[in-house]
């Protein structure tokens, strides 16, 4: 499994204003840094981002301004030139997200303005003061697939930002970012953030060594028992690094020993190689605790990406709401005995055809 | 051979009574929905039996009405679109063969009433996912019949 962490064909495309209210632009190129501010009412998150650059086209000007290292926010406005050429009655507009950088952060960010911008129902207010730019912007909402898939972004460039805060770490995103490093990644950050933390895992393989300890730890071999094995040194590979979390436990509650003959005369020989374990957990659950994991730092974050960070209730309410809102458009418009029809579980009969009415939404 | 409960880590496919109880906008599943949303960004999966039971409803309806009218037609479009905004998983051979040990081992009053859920368990396994549904007993039967392949089946069990 792959997942596509920076694709060929970026996944930020561009939100084009369905309506717009603006008043004339004045184009000039403004003073280096003047800021261009973007609110989003619904969310409390304002952007006040420097403008890089600001080009002007045929019936048009293109501003750029910079979101964060890395992420840019590029403005495209169009209209109608008046008042000598130099103004512009604005009459189009789109906004798109551009990274030209490759780290954790800037996947994070854009991800997440990303979202913010397709989730969307009100109008978005953009301004920059100095040239009289004063837009009021509606935006198409984004596929609410578009949107779970930026989450998912944010959702892997965050965890990638702690996990390089609590370890030293440094990362950089290729093209993609493969599924065993998704999970690698997913794993590491609970051991940093929850230290403690339980995960379905029905044959969790254990790093154990041919000791004494270990050989007298794992009895009973033969049949299922509580396990509390460790200390284990578990350092999963993530992006090629091993990232060390520190001595662990991992328990499960009713364990069973794949292969217990083999590994025992394994373990007999007692000259400390490493021994893969293989334990059937019944219940399908492990518990792993990691009590001298590093640890973030009291305040990880600046106010930019904490300003993000806190968004997330607030995106998964508004994503909640976009899909609650397509499941119920599957009935909407059907009478009580339709939806009836329509929801009814196919059974077979005892001559094994379909009856339709057999379990109608029982 | 078990049914063990899923924990916030499983990966869920909806099982299609749930698929019903969040069409019909009950608020239990919409909060389920929107918890599994925070924290895997992304709805559950549906399987292919499901869009085939979700799709099959309006055939039905199709051929009582001798087509379908502009409403239900609207209802229809927003169910292939909520289908396109899921992951939909396949009935693949890993599934086919998990699906054929446990159905084999049912009664036949049972292969009757829960193909469909036994279909949705057997590519949930195969896909590593468990189901969220509302019908823990009928689950949990079919649980009974797992092969030595898949032995767990993990349930989140959503209503009211």
């Amino acid at each position: 499994m792959r997942i596509s962490a920076v694709p060929d064909e970026s996944p930020y495309t561009p939100l084009t204003a369905s309506r717009l209210v603006g008043s004339p632009v004045t184009i000039t190129q403004p003073d280096s840094g003047i800021p261009l501010y973007l609110a989003v009412p619904g969310f409390p998150f304002e952007l006040k981002a420097p403008i890089i650059s600001l080009r002007p086209a045929h019936n048009a000007v293109v501003i750029q301004a910079a979101v964060d290292r890395g992420v840019r926010v590029v403005l495209s406005v169009e209209g109608t030139l008046i008042e000598g050429k130099d103004r512009l009655q604005p009459e189009q507009a789109n906004l798109r997200i551009e990274l030209d950088g490759d780290r954790p952060r800037c996947e994070f960010v854009a991800a997440t303005l990303h979202a913010v911008l397709g989730l969307a129902t009100e109008k978005v207010q953009c301004q920059v003061p100095e040239i009289g730019l004063d837009l009021t912007m509606s935006f198409e909402l984004s596929p609410p697939r578009l949107v779970s898939q930026m989450l998912r972004r944010r959702q892997l460039g965050y965890r990638l930002m702690v996990i390089e805060r609590a370890t030293g770490t440094r990362f950089t995103l290729s093209e993609s970012v493969s599924g065993a490093d998704a999970v690698a990644a997913d794993f590491i950050y609970h051991a940093l953030v929850d230290r403690s933390f339980v995960k379905s895992v029905a044959k969790p393989v254990v790093p154990a060594r041919a000791t004494p300890m270990w050989l007298s730890q794992l009895t009973p071999y033969d049949r299922v028992a509580f396990r509390k094995l460790g200390p284990v040194h578990i350092a999963p590979q993530l992006f090629g690094q091993p990232i060390a979390l520190g001595p662990a436990t991992v328990i499960i509650e009713r364990g069973k020993i794949q292969r217990p003959a083999e590994i025992r005369r394994e373990l007999e020989l007692a000259d400390g190689h490493p021994v893969d374990l293989e334990i059937q957990s019944c219940d399908g659950r492990v518990k792993y605790e990691f009590p001298e994991a590093p640890h973030l730092p009291a305040n990880p974050w600046d106010p930019t990406v904490k300003a993000l960070v806190d968004l997330e209730p607030k995106l998964a309410d508004r994503l909640a709401e976009r899909y609650h809102a397509l499941a119920a458009a599957t009935l909407a418009d059907l009478t009580e005995e339709e939806k009836q029809l329509v929801t009814a579980r196919p059974e077979l009969t005892e001559d094994g055809f379909l009856d339709d009415h057999a379990r109608e939404n029982d | 051979m078990a049914i063990v409960p899923a924990l916030d880590d499983t990966l869920l496919v909806l099982d299609t009574d749930v698929l019903t109880d969040w069409r019909y906008r009950k608020p239990h599943t919409q909060q389920a929905i929107r918890n599994y949303l925070s924290r895997h960004g992304r709805l559950p999966a549906l399987t292919a039996i499901t869009v085939f039971e979700a799709l099959k409803g309006f055939e039905a309806l199709a051929s009582r009405l001798a087509g379908l009218d502009d409403r239900a037609r609207k209802d229809l479009t927003a169910t292939e679109e909520l289908i396109q905004s899921s992951d939909v998983l396949p009935f693949d051979q890993k599934a086919a063969a998990i699906a054929a040990y446990s159905f084999a081992r049912l009664s036949q009053s049972e292969r009757n009433k829960h193909w469909c859920d036994l279909m949705t368990v057997a590519i949930a396994l195969s896909h590593g996912h468990g189901v969220a549904t509302r019908n823990q007993s009928d689950f949990e039967r079919i649980g009974q019949y797992l092969p030595d392949s898949h032995p767990l089946l993990y349930l989140a069990i959503w209503k009211s």
